[in-house]
């Protein structure tokens, strides 16, 4: 028997957090307009270092020694050329081989030689600078405090793990994607990320609640198992970083598109939120490192499940579509893996492959449950 | 390289032959592109691609009924999507050629480069180069000391940090991260054993079906079982030879709220003996609990009802006496549709067709339906038939299909029965009477000897996965030069795979350490007369020296 | 000078291994079912491993296993040892009531019984997966003058499974009168079939 007041207490929680997040955003809009702070600029290509580099990809002319650096290079195997030949931001000749990858456009990295990751190199102070920057984050933190809240009373109230439907699902991968987006942003300096992640967040939500409302109830016998903290977890966990990471890949895709439109001379709508984000190849590494995360927990949430579908419909693996969904996301993230290691698919083509990887996670959650009936049927909504 | 471009010019003038691939160039050449990062990219998207009819058409093996009711919706459709083994798409054979070929690039990659990180991980890191300055993350500094006493600190330093060294005449090398190529390959290794965990199950494994009515029990043979699906290589020996009894089964649903009527637990109380004749156990089979017996896994995946008929014929004889499972057509009042067959009466073989309700209740269009899936009303209702069932002419027929070509419908208008009812039947045929009700549970039967390989394999592979990245592969070197006074130190790094751009981050912070430690004197050295310098305080500034020893060494 | 790169020794393993591997792995898929367990209505056809297939062996009296010790209970409650038949050929025939290709042999088996009768010969059923009613039914509807054994659960076919299984609905296992299994007949019996079988497993010395 749920808990009606805790319930409620739940709902008004959930609403709260949009409100929140709504004016977080508002304010991460007026830290665009109003506070030009410079960010980390890229720097130019280094053309002598590219032309070194590109020297040592056939290994054979570039002299003893830094052949010798090849990382036991077989001149004949151009699957095992040096990773140095990525630093030409993908148009170097030959795969690399490597599963884990060359970095894309590391000679644009900044002169600050920190890079991304800058953990107190680059020598930016760790919090956001200027007042509506500040202030954004403290109502994103305090949005995503109400929002755990409201998932947490929402567990309490049906005392089990608040993930049994579509409504709970949703409202806890966007929670997920907040927390990895203040953790990205305190990590790594990426508070401009704020306004990017919450919109998509705050849709969803507000369909989520609108749309797809279900009220605290009791879950099916199927569900109805420790598994469901396993298994579900990981997904949400996993969901949340693909989320984080698919918004930066479009910021990315617009960066990129930005900055060619610049060096070709023409005109560019983005300029204005361009300058104050960071150059595409910072992006490209933030969503890159969004994937290394995701990728490895969306595997062992897959995993997961495979173990509670033998413990419960005795198999481990049958096809079922949200199996087979999981399996197709999983292997075009894997293609995107892949395709960092392959010359020529860097870059922009791996932003798109990641895209694609996305709106497959997206069908997975959305078109299987609503669309197609399996095993997996448990989006709790009225047929 | 222009003077082998001369050569090859020569060599070529000079020979009139081009040079020929023969066949064994050829399958080298493909076995390459077979191999390569791009061909794994394109097999990857092709498998993708491939798996999502598989999740939009019905499959035979998920649910056949869908199958069935795709042939009446498309009939001009099906035949052709069942000839492209679009019904079973994960067991056609273009399916098998993607994940084949995937494979085999997988292994075909990854063999070699076992061995290659087998020997080069044997071998100690290659000599420092000479030009620091081409690497792409370097710097110097000043050092007080001496150059080899520098050296050797800095060997110190690097050891402390569990870098393999190699020293030289003023230089030093340093790798580390061989952990990397590790997981990598032992990612691949894995999945290539999931591959063989799956084989194993499906050469080895079975899976088996059996419904099974309260109060009955099955041998674990393949007469008895309702579907069975062996591996290539399992015959009926090969069956673990267990029995179950299902004593009783009970199942509760919810009462009040917007979940009425959805279920809230299943319970099939079991007796089992693992060997025939040997001690029985008990056991209580529900949903995400199942039973382990002989290393078989029986599940409970579904119940519904069996109503009790007992049919008197027309000779008075008492023909048909015994639950018949009816199966659900609705969830949510389970309403159920069943099939008597009694092909022993006299003087007319029987046969009825018909419903039954667990909580039935009339429309107001004078249709019956059940409102709630427990049996707080349950009632039956039938059409009766009378000729031959065709079961005598010896034709296999399904148990919960009735066949009326060769009968006539008995003119007996279909009403509700309560438990204990009869419908008299007409022409002296007899009489059927709904004595009771029983409900009955399905179960699966599983074994799969693959499981635990899979499981070790998938989680070695998750393992992989992670070392792979978390460690990255880089080098690092050192050079102590003399230069006037003071000695010259010059660092530099490189790594293999780094992408995510942690490695700048690691470089700088050993740089820092290394300025620290060495650019200060050890102690002062007094046979040079000299007053010890302050040592310099570490900066967060610092690493914008090195930045600028960076941009300086360009 | 161009020169081919220099490919290892090794480098044929690989392409070795997989070939081989590649094999291996067609030959399981092609054949196993990959049939999954899936929704909560059973899948059954309701055939029940009942088919059309035939399948007829003899086994030569120096390779014959020995027969499990059945007992049980006939339909009408008297009990029933396999051992205690020892000296007599052993008939014993799987049959259900709701089985076709039984009902179609019954005639067959009831006219053997009847023809054998004189002789040290037993026809015993074994009713598989029925209930009592109906298996009378039956009997009565055949004249079936053998009794059968009541195994609802198949649990005779069970104590068979290490030997020679009655691999389907309906299956006949002849016993010799050492109480080794002799024939073993897959399917429907015809008349002349399982009378050869009979007289061969009667005459062997055994």
């Amino acid at each position: 028997m749920p808990n009606s007041a805790l319930a409620q207490v739940s709902n008004a929680a959930l609403v709260s957090a949009i409100m929140l997040y709504g004016f977080a955003m508002l304010a991460y809009a007026c830290d665009f307009l109003y506070n030009r702070r410079q960010t980390e600029v890229a720097a130019p290509v280094r053309p002598a270092r590219a032309t070194v580099n590109s020297g040592v990809l056939v290994g054979a002319g570039a002299g003893p020694d830094l052949a010798d650096h090849n990382f036991g290079a077989d001149p004949a195997d151009p699957s095992e050329l040096a990773d140095l030949s990525g630093l030409t931001d993908g148009h170097g000749s030959g795969g690399s081989g490597s599963a884990g990858v060359s970095s894309a456009g590391r000679a644009g990295a900044g002169l600050a030689g920190a890079g991304l990751a800058g953990a107190g190199a680059s020598g930016q102070p760790r919090w956001p600078a200027g007042p509506w920057l500040r202030t954004a984050f403290v109502l994103t933190c305090l949005g995503l405090v109400v929002h755990m809240g409201a998932i947490v009373t929402r567990g309490l109230a049906e005392d089990r793990v608040p993930w049994g439907n579509m409504y709970e699902f949703i409202s806890a991968i966007t929670c997920a994607a907040v927390l990895f987006l203040t953790l990205a942003a305190v990590k790594f300096r990426a508070y401009y990320m704020g306004l990017f992640v919450l919109l998509p967040v705050v849709i969803a939500l507000a369909v989520d609640v609108v749309f797809i409302y279900t009220p605290a109830g009791a879950v099916a016998p199927a569900l109805n198992s420790y598994w469901i903290a396993i298994h579900v977890t990981g997904m949400i966990i996993a969901i949340g970083m693909y989320i984080f990471g698919a918004v930066v890949t479009v910021l990315y895709l617009m960066a990129s598109r930005h900055e060619r439109r610049v060096a070709a001379g023409q005109e560019s709508a983005v300029a204005g939120i361009m300058a104050q984000l960071p150059s595409s190849t910072k992006l490209d590494q933030l969503a890159y490192r969004a994937i290394l995360f995701a990728f490895p927990a969306w595997t062992f949430a897959v995993i997961a499940g495979a173990i509670w579908a033998d413990h419960a419909w005795g198999r481990y693996w049958g096809w079922d579509p949200k199996e087979t969904w999981s399996f197709i996301t999983w292997v075009v993230y894997a293609a995107f893996l892949h395709a960092r290691a392959t010359a020529g698919w860097r870059g922009r083509r791996a932003a798109y492959i990641q895209l694609l990887g996305f709106a497959c996670l997206m069908f997975n959650l959305v078109g299987v449950n609503l669309w197609i009936t399996g095993l997996h049927s448990y989006a709790g909504l009225p047929h | 390289m222009t003077a082998d471009v001369a050569d090859v010019a020569q060599a070529a003038a000079a020979s009139p032959e081009k040079p020929r691939f023969g066949p064994v160039a050829w399958l080298r050449w493909g076995w390459r592109q077979l191999t390569s990062m791009r061909t794994a990219l394109v097999l990857l998207f092709l498998l993708a691609l491939a798996s999502i009819p598989g999740s939009v058409l019905p499959q035979e093996g998920i649910d056949p009924a869908a199958v069935t009711q795709y042939y009446t919706a498309h009939p001009a459709l099906a035949p052709i999507v069942a000839r492209l083994s679009g019904f079973d798409v994960f067991g056609s054979p273009w399916f098998a050629a993607i994940y084949l070929l995937l494979f085999t690039s997988l292994a075909g990659c990854v063999l070699p480069r076992a061995f290659r990180l087998a020997k080069s991980s044997r071998q100690p890191p290659p000599k420092a180069p000479r030009h620091f300055h081409r690497l792409p993350q370097a710097t110097s500094f000043a050092a007080a000391r001496p150059a080899e006493e520098t050296l050797e600190s800095a060997a110190g330093l690097l050891r402390r940090r569990r870098f393999r060294l190699r020293t030289g005449d003023g230089w030093i090398s340093a790798e580390k991260g061989y952990l990397h190529e590790v997981g990598n390959l032992l990612f691949h290794i894995a999945l290539l054993g999931l591959l063989g965990s799956v084989a194993l199950g499906g050469l080895f494994g079975y899976k088996a079906n059996k419904l099974l009515v309260a109060g009955n029990s099955f041998a674990n043979t393949p007469t008895a079982l309702d579907v069975f699906h062996p591996g290539r290589l399992v015959t009926a020996t090969d069956l673990q030879p267990f029995s179950i009894t299902m004593t009783n089964f009970s199942a509760s649903y919810i009462t009040t709220g917007t979940q009425r009527g959805e279920p809230s637990s299943f319970n099939a109380e079991l007796r089992y003996t693992a060997q025939y004749g040997g001690p029985a156990r008990k056991y209580d089979l529900q949903v995400n609990h199942p039973l382990n017996v002989d290393g078989v896994q029986v599940f409970l995946i579904g119940h519904g009802y069996a109503p009790v008929f007992k049919v008197t014929d027309g000779a008075g004889q008492v023909v048909f006496n015994q639950p018949v499972p009816f199966i659900p057509v609705d969830t949510t009042g389970l309403t159920s549709d069943g099939v008597i067959k009694v092909p022993d009466a006299s003087p007319q073989e029987l046969g009825f067709s018909g419903q039954f309700l667990p909580t039935a209740y009339e429309t107001i269009t004078g249709t019956v339906a059940s409102a709630f899936p427990a049996a707080e009303l349950p009632r039956v209702i039938l059409v009766g038939y009378a000729g031959n069932l065709g079961l005598n002419s010896g034709q296999p027929q399904s148990i919960y299909s009735l066949d009326t070509a060769q009968m006539h419908q008995i003119d007996v208008a279909p009403k509700l029965l309560a438990p204990g009812q009869s419908m008299v039947l007409p022409h002296g045929l007899g009489k059927l009477t709904f004595t009771g009700y029983r409900q009955w549970a399905s179960l699966a039967i599983t074994y799969d000897p693959g499981q635990m390989p899979a499981l070790i394999s998938a989680l070695a592979a998750l393992g992989g996965l992670i070392m792979s990245f978390l460690v990255r592969r880089r080098r690092i070197f050192v050079r102590a030069g003399s230069d006037g006074g003071g000695t010259i130190v010059e660092l530099a790094g490189l790594t293999r795979s780094d992408a995510a751009g942690g490695f700048e981050a690691e470089f700088a912070e050993l740089a820092v350490e290394f300025e620290r430690e060495l650019s200060g004197p050890a102690g002062p050295d007094l046979a040079r007369g000299d007053d010890p310098p302050a040592p310099t305080a570490p900066q967060a500034g610092s690493a914008d020296e090195v930045a600028l020893a960076q941009s300086k060494g360009e | 000078m161009t020169r081919m790169p220099r490919v290892a020794r090794t480098a044929w393993v690989a392409p070795v291994l997989t070939a081989v591997f590649v094999g291996a792995w067609t030959l399981a898929v092609t054949a196993c079912d990959s049939g999954a367990i899936g929704a909560n209505t059973p899948v059954s056809s309701g055939v029940s491993f009942v088919g059309s297939t035939y399948n007829s062996e003899f086994f030569a009296p120096g390779s014959r296993s020995l027969a499990p010790a059945v007992t049980g209970t006939t339909l009408t409650g008297k009990p029933f040892s396999l051992t205690a038949e020892r000296g007599n050929v052993v008939v014993l025939n799987f049959w259900g009531s709701w089985c076709a290709p039984c009902r179609g042999e019954a005639p067959v088996l009831a006219a053997l019984s009847r023809r054998f009768q004189d002789k040290p010969v037993r026809f015993v059923g074994d009713n598989v997966l029925d209930y009592p009613a109906s298996a009378d039914a039956f009997e009565r509807t055949f004249n079936v003058g053998y009794p059968s054994l009541n195994d609802p659960g198949e649990h005779v076919a069970l104590a068979f499974h290490d030997t020679v299984p009655p691999s389907a609905i309906p299956s006949t296992i002849i016993i010799d009168r050492t109480g080794h299994i002799a024939a073993r007949v897959v399917g429907a019996v015809s008349y002349d079939g399982l009378e050869a079988l009979i007289v061969a497993v009667l005459d062997d010395k055994s």
